[in-house]
């Protein structure tokens, strides 16, 4: 889908338009699941938290003034990680309270490979934040490298030297745990 | 590099994805808040909340006591509506008009609005010194053909407001009357200049003595001023600020007094247009009341009709003309009465004078003729069943089909006439979950 194509989503849906919100949806749900399942324990959590971004997101559009494909997914990123930050208050609460809330799912959603997805889970958290970030966001979230520059705030150029090498590493963690 | 493809392909296994029926399952959560979510309202042109004018106060006090400067008080002074120091102005005048005496405040409050009016007037010239294309002999006085940019005419919107809440305080008829006559004098038939809006529109003055109407074609906001016990009523409905003045030795003497220029001939004028028809409603100062069907579908055109039919000026039936598009066909009964709108509009017990016989279901005609109670909305699913309730008691209903609370508030605005805050503030929602 095309920025051009976006625009008219966007102004649609702000003006309250529930097909164009749908539509929406549909282009970003899986970008914003996948981030979103490897920042929460359980798929139910992760279900949850995409449909509270999506919420979010209709209640704040009418502020957001569409300039950038980029630029719009960096605000959908921004309300992604703060509908995350209140899952994990909210989760905090609870644990507070004495209520039990462990979550013990792997990250693998439906239909991935089990063994697979532990080995790069783990080999995930072994790297840096920021190059984890990148990772996920550009093979699992689908996006490219000049708007993940836009999502996290770094130039383009910084972005794929960080990818390279989280490639690398990844390689290497992996080809080991597995000998 | 073999490592990196591999790597690439370990990745894409591992990814989390959404199965068809969670996706669906998702939205189906995210469509049913749709239905509630009221989404950050846009941005409100007129802003008459109390609160407000608390912060610009507080500011005040800390700049004058705290930083005591006499060179931000003079610039404060000189400001004008939509100027950065023009809250502290208004401000230090609230201030002055909280500690002077009962008497004493009639006055500054006279002096300010005078003020205000001196605003706006240099608002006006600034913007005619900067079109040097326009009339040159045009001053502040204004003729008709005063064009003004959208940015000059929000200035303006904002001086006038604060001068109709200035007015609002005042309690001598006679200032009143004066600096009414002034502001008409100052910004009536002011154009503005279409700059991203498809239609240009004019700021209008209508004061028959009793009222005074200030209007832009295009407005959509609201609010609502009493003062005293409701002597004075100030309201900003579809573009138009109405005052209510209601003073008891001028009820006997119904409007003889004070007639601006522009009444001569006509006192209210109204066009509704349906698509099938026009209807148009002409009161007359002499009391008689004309009522016609017509073709004519534009402003212009209906301007154009009254004038031959009444032989009143083109203009002046311009300046009194309220034009309104129903999406609708005309109805059988127009039971309008502008005449006793006025007084009326207090009392909820306006019976069904003129006999409509279909009881329960009077027509939602113009929604300020008949105050709507309440709007109680049952959502079912995707269908929305409307109840509304009228002053009068009697209610009306019908279904509309929903998908977002904002279309929902949009349809209902439109529907009943009201402007989209009015529905909102009047709508009661429930959701039916399955």
């Amino acid at each position: 889908m095309e920025s051009d194509d976006l625009r008219p989503l966007v102004e649609k849906s702000s003006a309250g338009s529930a097909e164009a919100f749908r539509a929406l949806y549909e282009h970003l749900s899986h970008r914003v699941h996948a981030y979103v399942r490897y920042r929460t324990g359980t798929e139910d959590a992760a279900l949850d938290c995409t449909q509270d971004v999506f919420i979010a997101l209709y209640a704040a559009l009418p502020k957001f003034t569409f300039q950038t494909r980029e630029q719009f997914y960096a605000y959908v990123f921004t309300i992604t990680k703060r509908t995350l930050a209140k899952h994990y208050a909210d989760k905090h609460t609870k644990a507070a309270l004495g209520a039990s809330d462990v979550d013990t799912d792997s990250i693998a959603a439906e239909g991935t490979d089990q063994e697979t997805s532990d080995s790069v889970i783990r080999a995930l958290s072994i790297l840096d934040e920021k190059t984890r970030e990148i990772i996920v966001l550009h093979h699992w979230s689908r996006y490219t490298f000049p708007e993940i520059a836009k999502l996290i705030g770094m130039t383009e150029s910084a972005v794929r030297v960080r990818h390279h090498r989280g490639q690398r590493q990844l390689a290497t963690i992996i080809t080991t745990a597995t000998i | 590099m073999k490592d990196h493809t591999h790597i690439d392909v370990v990745l894409e296994k591992s990814r989390p994805t959404m199965s068809e029926a969670a996706s669906a399952r998702v939205w189906s959560g995210v469509a049913k808040a749709l239905l509630t979510t009221r989404p950050v309202a846009s941005p409100y042109q007129f802003s008459w909340l109390p609160l407000s004018r608390l912060a610009p106060i507080a500011l005040v006090l800390v700049i004058v006591f705290g930083v005591g400067s006499v060179g931000t008080y003079a610039a404060a002074e000189a400001s004008k509506p939509g100027d950065f120091l023009f809250p502290i102005e208004r401000a230090l005048e609230d201030l002055r008009l909280s500690l002077a005496s009962e008497g004493s405040s009639e006055t500054l409050r006279a002096e300010f609005a005078r003020e205000r009016l001196l605003e706006i007037q240099a608002l006006i010239d600034a913007e005619l010194g900067r079109l040097d294309t326009t009339n040159a002999t045009t001053s502040a006085t204004t003729t008709p053909s005063v064009v003004v940019s959208g940015a000059t005419r929000t200035r303006i919107d904002t001086g006038i407001d604060e001068l109709l809440l200035l007015m609002g305080g005042l309690r001598g008829v006679e200032s009143r009357d004066s600096i009414f006559a002034e502001l008409v004098n100052t910004v009536d038939d002011i154009t503005v200049r279409e700059d991203d809006d498809d239609d240009g529109y004019r700021l209008r003055v209508l004061d028959d003595g009793t009222r005074v109407e200030i209007r832009g074609d295009d407005d959509d906001s609201r609010s609502e001023i009493r003062e005293g016990d409701s002597r004075v009523r100030i309201r900003d409905k579809d573009g138009e600020i109405r005052i209510d003045v209601k003073d008891d030795d001028r009820d006997d003497d119904n409007r003889s007094s004070s007639q601006t220029s522009t009444q001569e001939l006509i006192n209210e004028a109204e066009a509704n247009v349906f698509t099938d028809s026009t209807e148009v409603k002409v009161e007359r100062s002499n009391g008689t009341d004309i009522t016609f069907t017509t073709t004519a579908r534009t402003r212009s055109a209906v301007i154009a009709e009254i004038a031959r039919r009444t032989g009143a000026t083109e203009a002046a039936i311009d300046a009194v003309l309220d034009f309104e598009v129903e999406n609708r066909a005309s109805r059988s009964d127009d039971s309008d009465d502008s005449e006793a709108r006025d007084n009326d509009r207090d009392d909820d017990n306006r019976s069904d004078d003129d006999g409509r016989d279909d009881d329960n279901q009077v027509s939602p005609s113009e929604g300020d003729d008949e105050p709507i109670r309440r709007i109680d909305v049952e959502v079912k699913r995707t269908v929305a069943e409307v109840e509304v309730e009228y002053s009068n008691g009697s209610k009306e209903r019908f279904i509309l089909t929903y998908s977002t609370r904002v279309t929902l508030v949009s349809d209902l605005a439109l529907r009943l006439g009201l402007t989209v805050a009015e529905a909102e503030a009047l709508l009661r929602l429930e959701i039916d979950n399955d």
